[in-house]
């Protein structure tokens, strides 16, 4: 029997990825991979260490997971991948990253069928 | 207008440190220029190098006599960097140990008072495991405890 709540996040996450993501690249070591993604939720951060501050740009990403192939091979996000997001003339260099005392990523849906993937921003690069 | 010991203080960790010339053994390090700041506050691309930062953080007095007071002045060194790996991660602790050792045997002159070494110096604890895990930075705060005898008027 077919379970019309997975068709329906399937149908959901060929809609968010129609037409509410952009592209972004995906890096692991030397290896870039070209995909969608939307940007789910965007936090700044204020963190103190005995009146030390650090200002921390956290961003999430959503990514369809079978989209996900690195090497070859289906892959889930692992702490240290970047994801490089351009606006305009800059590149924007997110670190894959725990978030409090979540991994650095979770499901975002219950069929598993999108990544939310957490990052914080580490650098900025003039676009290509 | 005057400055106050503990500020001169900070300034005299400051510049000790700075002409220790200390660097973390990181490939593209270089040899780090501490400064002094009352609100230190750094975001993650800032930290692509080690920060040394001294801030003025404490002092108590205590009659050790009819005439005198005793002092301590207690400064934090704040020591950032992010860390790609637990290699740069052991770098980053080594550098900890010789801003301690520069700090401990450093004896500091300022006008008027001889305040000499620290008479404590404290690294507790060694690393942040939070901004460890979290942001792959390495945090760590030094504070160094000054001791000086003062006249009560």
């Amino acid at each position: 029997m077919s379970n019309l709540l997975a068709q329906g996040v399937a149908f959901l996450d060929a809609q968010r990825k129609a037409h509410m993501a952009s592209e972004v690249v995906y890096r692991r070591g030397a290896e870039d991979l070209a995909i969608a993604a939307t940007v789910g939720v965007t936090r700044f951060e204020v963190e103190d260490e005995s009146g030390f501050r650090s200002q921390v740009t956290a961003r999430d990403y959503l990514v369809t997971a079978a989209d996900m192939v690195l090497g070859g091979q289906a892959a889930e996000p692992a702490v240290g991948d970047t994801i490089r997001e351009t606006i305009g003339s800059q590149v924007f260099v997110h670190e894959v990253l725990p978030f409090g005392l979540e991994p650095a990523w979770r499901w975002s849906d219950p069929h598993r069928t999108t990544f939310r993937i957490h990052t914080k921003h580490t650098s900025t690069e003039a676009a290509p | 207008m005057s400055q106050s010991v503990l500020i001169q203080l900070a300034d005299a960790v400051k510049d000790a440190l700075t002409a220790a010339a200390i660097t973390p053994e990181i490939a593209g390090e270089g040899a780090i220029a501490a400064t002094r700041s009352y609100v230190p506050e750094f975001s993650l691309p800032e930290l692509g190098t080690a920060k040394l930062t001294v801030v003025p953080s404490a002092l108590t007095a205590e009659l050790a006599s009819r005439g005198a007071h005793e002092f301590d002045y207690s400064v934090d060194i704040g020591i950032h960097r992010r860390v790609a790996d637990d290699n740069e991660t052991d770098a980053m602790v080594r550098f900890v140990e010789e801003v301690l050792d520069t700090v401990r045997s450093t004896a500091i002159d300022i006008a008027g008072l001889r305040v000499g070494v620290p008479t404590l110096v404290a690294n507790e604890p060694i690393f942040s495991p939070e901004h460890l895990r979290e942001q792959r930075t390495f945090v760590s705060v030094v504070r160094a405890t000054y001791p000086a005898i003062r006249a009560v008027t």
